[in-house]
């Protein structure tokens, strides 16, 4: 069943929108009018948290066991129920909520944009493997005939009910391309619609039934509160960046992992990550904190969110006036490199299994014995023994971290540990991580500390010449090129977005930037067509002029 | 804090492990140098396989008195009297060793700016002094005679190269013995480490203790990644390249390069076990675990945006998704003498298959790759050895043509470049040619299709000529046939 067909059966099968009429009924005339003019902020305030993705927060309760990941992304013991629950009343909204003004905060059409003209949806239309070429486009159809071939290479199938296959094709394919667990099974309707709404916004067993996310009580609930019946805070940037980065990077533990075999098979690589980047790319189906008009209890909102004194207004020109998008960028780069330690920690949990070559980096081994050959090896390294990927283990301005000696330290020793035999020695490593682990939590109170923060014009200054003079020598890796690209062009963007300063000063550099490193996200191309070229350009790109663009434009935003 | 004892206990652990190591290494040291000809102890149940005769070429940390020793000029530094007759032992290997042979020169190779460069990556030179001693005796294993070097002794002594005593064992125990009469040198050979390099597999073995590796010599990958040429040996080639300081007067002509490169085959294999079980078990200071070097490398140099030219692929036979292929040139003698019956009654191509598939699973299991190649080498010795002593079949020319045939047609199907050049090599040693042989012509296209690109990173290989351009890939299919059909025609007469 192709996209298009699911949007109109789920509009077939009826928008039910909560029946603003059987509510009234109950009500004499002026309790009505009443009810609707005290009420309106207030409904509002009801359907907020369920519905707009983005801005702020905490998700995750203040002390953390020293061994809980606090990037976890599991509700244990909530089921999921199915993306036409949801889409019964985000997918198109009634004139009432419209004249309300409810839409000002949730638009109430996220399940049909998502539908629609997000990637997501169609996550599981490229992978599955009893669809006819018929029923695909041109570029889907591409796509998809890649994952029967990955699949046949592999020799995974898929496990039906009678047990036929071995389902290493849910295990493995789904726990990304749906977003399943490992232990659920989902029902074959709601499978087929690939990354769904409680793949990233929590299990809705419990928010929509026992606690319902549309009451006036939810609203009062604090982020954790939430949390812990399900919904995540995706308004947090660090468990947003964890919720991405459980596919985009990765997590053994949960099942989603393409491993080297994978790759091997034809798996299309996975691109270096940057939350607000990748946020861009996707097609909004959120009210962003800016969007939302001030409503009464937007101070106490906002201060959940941000570090910040004062009144109404004057919070909200602060939240304003801060660069939102670089903080978010950068609390994902710090929450990627967490998480890729964690991915370590993961794999070396299981040293039988350990040495997956696919968290290593692919120039290491993939460069052909030629003279003058473009890869260079860091001096401090054994020639001859892999490393991990570059862009997981670049420094980060930890400011608040008391910690930060130990981190680096550790940080060190890891790398040093890769040294030590070939591969890494998973014994060591799992040690080590383990420690950092441990850290983990004092860390996440930073991240948590860091993305509360408002973010001034000279904290977007100081954190681009932090980002491109500490990379100096990692920019001749391309990922790394690329990630570092994608965050000083998020800044930059921003600075010209709050009129800091003019866009002619750094266009033409962003421009020549952004083709020399194919920053870009594509829309819906086939993906056995991109990856060529871009594989290209990761062997051949010009690093030194990069570095110099980069450099540049860091002179230039400065004062 | 039970965590933090638990750790506190494992570091004690992996010291006392380390220690005890150590330990262990310094007593096989101690061993092999008070008693040369022992075999290795990790190897004593089963077959003998001390039987190749080479175990004095390790370890060889006592009893070398250098080359000087032996060219006296009355001694091996004539010429003497009766030179002229072919049947007179030259007198004159010394000096035909020192002006003529590579070997000589090998000192120069690792004093040279391109060593200092790998020896500094390796991290075994720095700041011009030898700061790993293990990983320099590695290096000197088989650049030099004598590796047992105090860095403050290296300058004087390193000027050796591989002299006499690195092939034919260290001389102190008989070289004062070995000119008094035919029965001194049988009893010396037999009992006082004196290699005995005429049986054409134990010469193999000779050459094969530091072109492949051995128990205690190992070219690992570190040292490749470094910038050491990978290996890639073949008896029938290099004899024929090498200056010789010996007369192989009781070898027939017609067949003598045939039975090189069987012998080849026999003691590359071995060579390549014995390497791969020291390896897994750890026996060597300078040895890691995985080892790359166990791998094609172009199962992983490859670039990712486009696959290379087919003749560089690995061996497809081998390729399995997502895993490097293990390393067939010195194995691939395994699966040919065995599937073959006029080699081998035995056929080792399962227990091989079995463990070149272990070596492919992710992170394989060190101790059960060392008994399984363990096994593997006894049941290969085994299956060559007649009275203790490795042994050539003898094969008819009718042989020789249908392994040639067997072996193109296989590099025909697996595209790859080792399995290509096995079978060139193969089929030149088995095929002496006429300049206008139909074999020849197919031979040459052949060639060029196998020599390296310039800018490839392979040192001391054939290069393809400047402005020359290799056959395409249609061409060299079509070579491969033309010399399969040369070999049939070949055949009927």
């Amino acid at each position: 069943m192709s996209g298009r067909t699911i949007v109109r059966e789920i509009g077939g099968k009826g928008f039910q929108p909560v029946s603003f009429q059987s509510l009234a009924g109950r009500l004499r005339g002026h309790e009505l009018l009443t009810l609707i003019l005290c009420s309106m902020l207030r409904i509002v305030v009801w359907l907020l948290p369920s519905c707009f993705g983005l801005l702020s927060s905490i998700s995750i309760v203040a002390v953390e066991p020293p061994h809980a990941d606090p990037h976890a992304i599991v509700s244990a013991g909530i089921s999921n129920i199915g993306v036409k629950e949801c889409a019964a009343c985000h997918s198109a909204p009634s004139p009432i909520y419209n004249a309300l003004g409810v839409t000002r905060f949730v638009r109430l059409v996220e399940a049909k944009e998502w539908l629609e003209r997000d990637k997501h949806a169609y996550a599981y239309q490229l992978v599955r493997q009893d669809l006819s070429p018929d029923e695909l486009n041109k570029e889907e159809r591409k796509s998809n005939q890649l994952s029967v071939e990955i699949t046949s290479k592999l020799k995974w199938t898929v496990g039906d009910k009678n047990k036929k296959g071995d389902g290493n094709f849910e295990r493995k394919c789904l726990t990304c391309h749906v977003g399943t667990s490992v232990e659920e099974s989902w029902s074959e309707t709601n499978l087929q619609f690939g990354v769904q709404c409680e793949s990233c916004h929590g299990p809705g067993s419990e928010y929509t039934k026992r606690e319902n996310h549309q009451q006036v009580s939810w609203r009062a609930k604090a982020p954790d509160q939430k949390s812990e019946l399900g919904m995540w805070d995706l308004t947090s940037p660090s468990k947003a960046a964890a919720v991405c980065l459980s596919c985009h990077l990765g997590n053994i533990d949960m099942g989603r992992f393409v491993s080297h075999d994978m790759y091997a098979a034809g798996h299309p690589v996975l691109p270096p990550f940057d939350l607000q980047v990748f946020l861009n790319a996707m097609p909004p189906h959120w009210r962003t904190l800016e969007e939302k008009p001030p409503y009464e209890k937007q101070a106490e909102y906002n201060r959940v969110h941000f570090d910040i004194a004062g009144n109404t207004d004057e919070i909200q020109s602060a939240i304003n006036g801060s660069y939102n998008k670089t903080r978010r960028s950068m609390i994902g780069g710090l929450v990627a490199n967490d998480l890729g330690i964690e991915l370590i920690h993961q794999g070396a949990a299981q040293p039988n299994t350990w040495g997956d070559y696919s968290i290593y980096n692919c120039m290491g081994c993939h460069q052909e014995l030629k003279k003058n050959s473009t890869q260079v090896w860091p001096e401090s390294r054994i020639p001859g023994r892999p490393f991990p990927a570059n862009w997981l283990t670049l420094e980060y301005p930890t400011i608040h971290v008391s910690s930060r000696d130990v981190h680096d330290t550790l940080t060190s020793e890891m790398l040093a540990s890769f040294n030590l035999v070939p591969f890494g020695d998973a014994q060591r490593l799992n040690q080590l991580s383990d420690k950092h682990f441990q850290l983990l939590s004092e860390r996440f109170q930073d991240r948590r500390k860091t993305e509360k923060q408002v973010m001034s014009k000279r904290d977007v200054q100081q954190w681009l010449e932090f980002l491109v003079l500490s990379r100096q020598n990692a920019l001749t890796d391309y990922w790394v090129a690329k990630q570092t690209g994608w965050m000083v062009c998020v800044a930059v963007d921003e600075l010209v977005e709050h009129r800091a300063i003019t866009p002619d000063l750094v266009s033409p550099m962003q421009k020549e930037l952004r083709e020399l490193l194919r920053l870009e996200l594509t829309q819906r191309q086939s993906v056995p067509t991109g990856q060529r070229s871009l594989l290209e350009t990761a062997r051949s790109f010009d690093s030194r002029r990069c570095k110099e663009l980069l450099n540049t434009l860091v002179r230039r935003t400065a004062d | 804090m039970t965590k933090q004892l638990a750790q506190y206990g494992s570091v004690k652990n992996a010291l006392l492990t380390l220690a005890l190591l150590l330990c262990v290494v310094d007593q096989t040291k101690g061993q092999s140098s008070t008693n040369n000809t022992s075999s290795s102890p990790s190897l004593s149940d089963g077959a003998n396989l001390s039987g190749w005769g080479v175990d004095s070429l390790y370890h060889m940390v006592q009893g070398v008195r250098g080359a000087a020793s032996c060219a006296t000029s009355s001694c091996h530094g004539g010429p003497k009297a009766g030179v002229s007759s072919v049947d007179a032992p030259r007198g004159s290997e010394y000096p035909l060793w020192l002006e003529h042979d590579p070997h000589a020169q090998s000192w120069k190779t690792i004093s040279s700016e391109g060593s200092v460069k790998i020896l500094s990556r390796l991290g075994i030179l720095r700041d011009g002094k030898i700061a790993n001693v293990a990983g320099f005796q590695n290096c000197l294993a088989c650049h030099n005679t004598d590796r047992n070097l105090e860095p403050e002794q290296l300058v004087p002594r390193i000027t050796e190269g591989v002299g006499c005593e690195s092939c034919h064992g260290p001389s102190e125990a008989w070289h004062d013995r070995h000119y008094q009469g035919y029965a001194s040198k049988k009893y010396a050979t037999s009992n006082l480490g004196l290699t005995d390099s005429g049986p054409l597999v134990q010469r193999a073995k000779i050459c094969a203790t530091c072109h492949v590796g051995g128990m205690d010599r190992d070219m690992n990958h570190d040292i490749i990644a470094a910038g050491h040429p990978a290996l890639y040996f073949d008896m029938a080639v290099y004899h024929e390249a090498y200056p010789k300081h010996w007369r192989d007067k009781d070898q027939d002509p017609t067949n003598f390069r045939s039975q090189l490169w069987l012998a080849g085959k026999l003691a590359m294999a071995d060579a390549e076990l014995e390497l791969l079980e020291s390896r897994a078990s750890k026996s060597l200071p300078i040895s890691t675990w995985p080892e790359l070097s166990n791998y094609q490398c172009n199962s992983c140099h490859v670039t990712l945006e486009g696959l290379p030219k087919p003749v560089n692929l690995p061996d497809r036979d081998l390729v399995i998704t997502g895993r490097a292929s293990v390393r067939n040139w010195n194995l691939a003698g395994i699966a040919v003498l065995s599937t073959n019956s006029v080699f081998a009654e035995t056929d080792l191509s399962d227990s091989y298959k079995n463990l070149r598939e272990l070596l492919q699973s992710p992170n394989p299991d060190s101790k059960l790759v060392a008994a399984k190649t363990h096994r593997l080498r006894i049941q290969l010795v085994n299956a060559f050895n007649e009275n203790g002593k490795p042994t050539l079949p003898n094969w008819s020319r009718q042989n020789q043509t249908a392994l040639g045939i067997q072996l193109l047609e296989e590099s025909k199907r697996s595209n790859s470049w080792e399995t290509a050049a096995g079978a060139y090599t193969a089929v030149w040693a088995t095929h002496p040619m006429r300049a206008t042989s139909k074999l020849e012509l197919a031979m040459k296209t052949m060639r060029n299709g196998l020599l390296f690109p310039k800018d490839r990173m392979m040192p001391n290989f054939p290069r393809l000529e400047n402005g020359k351009t290799p056959p395409t890939l249609e061409e060299w299919n079509d070579s491969l046939q033309q010399a399969v059909d040369a070999l049939k025609n070949d055949d009927r007469k």
